[in-house]
Formats: structure tokens, sequence, C-alpha cells
């Protein structure tokens, strides 16, 4: 019975959503000409990463605030102290591993690196990191990236606090924040996306590696 | 009719399916992934609705909001998906007790 009438309520939802996309103009600007009326002020030539890491810079501050977060939420809710032992142990997983892992870092310094002039960037670069790090682990070689090191707790959290750090500067240099000038927007840019690239990397292995090592204390 | 507006269709399709999936669906985990197909379907809509410009070069504002989404969507997967390991080692099983029960 609920679900027939929950079939009724999403079947309506669903014609009215459909009307209301149909019924919106074929043809729409958006801001696609404003930001490429200002693209050559932005430090990069790739209209989504200026949007990402200028135009709309607090976004994306937020946005590694809400990770960092996220990672303290599943931390603190981590109740498993044992070292952990990959499932699988295969020779051959082991091996190809070894090899897929400087092809995969390269792919991700490719992906940073292309995100200046063309589609890429920092976050896709951070999730090829934290998937390499997962095929390690998974291969069954030793990783560990937990955040008993310093170390590991500064890269997780240096995304956040040089977005912090540059929102500082650009307030005392131009009194607006995170507004870059053209002449040192690139530099800016450059730093913002590196650490970016780092934190997101390393923030999604732990996400995965804590809730694994949750499923392995159940069973 | 434009082509990218079936695949908005679709995204509205996702949607919809999601929504009903999270209500009649009782595991958690099958509502977690509805929540990651609605996700999706909303993600469709954005990325389809802002190649509607005239020139070649598509709206990057809509496609800079769906990969700031995405990542908010992987880290609030990852802390539901440990609430819902917490409810499933205290209790037994992946659900939330229905009121009538007790």
């Amino acid at each position: 019975m609920i679900r027939f009438f929950t079939f009724i309520l999403t079947g309506t939802l669903f014609a009215g959503l459909t009307y209301t996309v149909l019924s919106l103009p074929q043809q729409s600007e958006g801001l696609a000409k404003t930001v490429s009326a200002h693209i050559q002020n932005s430090g990069v030539s790739n209209p989504v990463t200026a949007v990402l890491i200028n135009f709309r810079a607090y976004d994306t501050m937020l946005e590694m605030a809400v990770l960092f977060i996220a990672l303290l939420g599943v931390y603190s809710l981590n109740s498993s102290k044992e070292e952990l032992k990959p499932l699988l142990q295969s020779p051959v997983l082991k091996r190809l591993g070894g090899i897929l892992v400087p092809v995969l870092l390269l792919l991700s310094a490719y992906l940073l690196w292309v995100g200046v002039h063309a589609p890429g960037g920092a976050f896709q670069a951070g999730s090829i990191l934290s998937s390499t790090g997962i095929l390690v682990f998974l291969s069954g070689w030793k990783l560990d990236l937990s955040s008993k090191d310093f170390f590991i707790r500064l890269l997780l959290s240096i995304s956040l606090l040089t977005f912090l750090l540059v929102s500082a500067v650009t307030l005392f240099i131009s009194h607006t924040l995170l507004e870059f000038s053209p002449t040192q927007a690139s530099y800016f840019i450059f730093i913002l996306e590196v650490t970016a690239t780092v934190s997101i990397g390393i923030t999604l292995f732990n996400l995965f590696f804590t809730i694994f090592s949750q499923t392995k204390e159940k069973s | 009719m434009n082509t990218l507006f079936l695949y908005a269709v679709v995204g509205v399709g996702l949607f919809s399916t999601g929504l009903y999936a999270l209500i009649v669906q009782v595991h958690l985990l099958r509502k977690l992934l509805a929540i990651n197909i609605m996700g999706s379907g909303v993600f469709l809509i954005l990325v389809s609705l802002s190649a509607r410009t005239t020139g070649t070069q598509a709206d990057p504002v809509p496609h800079a909001m769906v990969i700031t989404g995405i990542v908010v969507a992987i880290s609030a997967t990852a802390l539901a998906l440990v609430f819902m390991i917490k409810i499933a080692i205290k209790t037994g099983k992946a659900e939330l007790s229905s009121l009538e029960k007790e």
C-alpha cells in the first residue's frame, strides 16, 4: 500500500519536474559570457578551474572544510585499534599493484597540471591519488597513512590551512576575501591546487581506510 | 527538441527513482545508495542544462558546482556509512527500528 502511494507520489513529481525542465528556454547563456570575459585575469585558461579556485574560491575553501569535518566525524566514531591486514593475498595482485602505482601517480600529476588549460584539476588528481593508496593497500603492501603521525595530520589539514592563510593575505593586500590580482593569481592557484590535491587524496584514503577497519571489526 | 533536454529528463528520472527507493527500502545501505542516485540525477541535470549556451563553451559555473557536490557527496556518504556500521553493531541489523515495535 505504502509502495503504491509512494509510486504515485514520485511519479507525479517526475511528471512535474519533467514539465519544468522542458519548459526552460532552449538557449541560455548563464554565466559563460561573464566567465570568458574575465578569464585572462584569472591566471588559468580552463574556465572550470578559474571558477573553482579563483572566482568562487570561497566555495572550494568551505568544501575543504566539509571534507575535513567529515573526516573528523568518521575518526570520532572509530573504535578499532588493532593493525589491519588486507583481505586479498595474491602474488599477481601484489606485483600488478607495484607496477600500476608509478603510472597512477604520473596520471595524478598530469591531471593536476592539465587542469590549467583543459578538464582536470585538484579534485580529479586527488581522487586518483586516493585510489592509488587504496590499490596499494588492497594488493597487500603495507601502507600506514593513519592520523597518528603528526606529518600525516599536517597533510590532511594543509589545504584548509593554506586556504585560510591565502584568504588572510588577500584580505590584507586587496581588502577583499580571496581576490587575487591578475599578476599573482597563477601563483596562488598553483599553491592552492597542489595542497588541495594532497589533502583530498589522503582524506579520501583515510575515509575509506577507517570504514574498512570498522567492517573488519564487526566480522 | 534538443538532445541535452533528454539527458536532463533522465536526470529527473534518476532523482525520482532514488526518492522512491529512499522511502520504500528499509535497509540503511539501500537508503544510502538511493540518496547517491538522487545526487547523481541532480548532477546530470546541472551538467546537461549548462550546455544550453550558443557557443561551443558550456557554462562553467554549474560544472564547478557539480565537482564541489561530488566531493561533498562522497564525504557525507562516508560519514553515513560509519553511522550505519555503528547501528549494525549495536542492534544487529542495519535498519532503523520503527515506532510501532517499541
